[in-house]
């Protein structure tokens, strides 16, 4: 399961550092890592800085337009699917 | 607690709304979390001379974390015991300045996740709804600029079964070689004072007494006032600083820390700058003693709220975070 990082710089995970040994424990900001699912859930469960990477070109408008919500995007109502998707991006940077 | 233990603070959007997703894991030398309780029982003719059942009522929490500052995470601290942030930017790319003062702001709540690692199972409760009540920080020769927070919250879940992965805020931490300390007295121009030491007492107030029928959690705590104490020990112009002790008319003396450290990029540095407005000298005891000899003495000042500038103390922190 990939999770990307949004946080700060200077944070240090030591179990992605143990599950993906060449990256170490150092977190890059906007870095993605590619984890089991069990620590994936449990790093975006226990950190405000780990946000779950979702393929969103599959959702449907509705549910894009509910994850947009969720952001607070404006304009969201008359956004159509690919600049929904780009705004969720932005947001999640 | 030990090193795989993992204290997480995160903002809550409203009092009332806990957050079980931290947003800095802390690194803490201790959190000590004290729970208040308030025990009852009563005296009665029961028949025997033996105690009737003592009964559990209120309780509250009060959190202290102590550790070193880290450039990321202690503004989080911060903005529970003096409110929410003025963010600017600075020179360098990425590098921003957050100001904390408490004048006309409200303390933002926070939840604290503290998580047990070492028994099996671990032990974690969610402390929300805090309030921060004192802040103590300080430096001194070969040390850390260190702080314990006090955070009274009145809320625990502690049916929390996430088991965190922690991401510890490894950012930098400041060091005493790092720290200066400028007075100024009666409003005239800063001069830097070689201390052996240098630290504040802040406390909120906040009240735990408000007691109500139909539950055992406080039906709301409020923020009390503010008082301040300035710790510095000088190790030069001693008898200057004791002419202050016994001065009156008062001196009214402007303190401020400043502990700078690496640079960010090419002109900003991480910071902490503490400034202390107004404050009076109140204790400085200059003793006689065979067997040492007098080198610093320890000063003890009371801040007051300066009108004229509008401010009581501010504390500045410079790094990469972009906002709180």
């Amino acid at each position: 399961m990939k999770v990307r990082y949004v946080g700060p710089e200077g944070q240090e995970n030591r179990e992605i550092g143990q599950a993906l040994a060449e990256q170490g424990d150092v977190l890059e900001p906007g870095g993605v890592y590619d984890v089991d699912a069990a620590l994936g859930k449990r790093l975006v469960e226990s950190s405000a800085h780990f946000k779950r990477v979702t393929n969103y070109e599959k959702l449907s408008v509705e549910a894009l337009r509910e994850i947009a919500a969720e952001y607070e995007i404006e304009g969201r109502g008359e956004m159509k699917k690919d600049a929904l998707v780009k705004a969720i991006r932005e947001a999640e940077a | 607690m030990s090193r795989i233990d993992g204290v997480g603070i995160a903002k809550q959007t409203a009092l009332g709304t806990k957050n079980a997703v931290p947003d800095y894991w802390v690194p803490v030398e201790s959190a000590e979390v004290a729970d208040n309780p308030e025990f009852y029982t009563k005296e009665e003719t029961v028949g025997h001379r033996f105690p009737t059942d003592e009964e559990v009522g209120g309780r509250f929490w009060e959190v202290t974390l102590a550790g070193a500052a880290r450039a990321a995470s202690f503004p989080r601290i911060l903005s529970t015991m003096l409110g929410p942030a003025t963010t600017s930017a600075l020179t360098d790319p990425g590098a921003k300045k957050h100001l904390f003062d408490p004048v006309g702001k409200t303390l933002v709540p926070v939840s604290l996740f503290v998580h047990r690692a070492d028994p099996s199972p671990k032990i974690s409760d969610l402390f929300w709804d805090g309030l921060g009540n004192t802040l103590n920080m300080s430096v001194a020769p070969n040390d850390f600029l260190n702080y314990e927070a006090a955070v009274v919250c009145p809320q625990i879940d502690d049916t929390v079964s996430i088991a965190p992965s922690i991401t510890s805020d490894l950012t930098r931490r400041w060091t005493f070689d790092e720290c200066k300390v400028y007075l100024s007295v009666d409003g005239a121009a800063e001069t830097e004072e070689k201390v052996q030491g240098w630290s504040i007492s802040l406390a909120n107030n906040i009240a735990t007494d408000a007691w109500a029928l139909g539950s055992k959690r406080l039906y709301s705590t409020a923020v009390g006032n503010a008082n301040l104490d300035v710790g510095i020990e000088p190790l030069a112009n001693l008898s200057t600083h004791y002419r202050r002790v016994l001065a009156d008319p008062r001196n009214n003396v402007k303190v401020r820390l400043l502990a700078q450290g690496s640079l960010i990029g090419a002109v900003d540095r991480y910071e902490v700058e503490v400034t202390v407005y107004r404050a009076r000298y109140r204790e400085g005891p200059l003793n006689v003693s065979a067997s040492d000899t007098l080198r610093s003495m320890a000063l003890t000042l009371g801040a007051s709220y300066d009108s004229t500038a509008t401010k009581f103390l501010d504390v500045a922190v410079k790094n990469v975070v972009a906002s709180y």
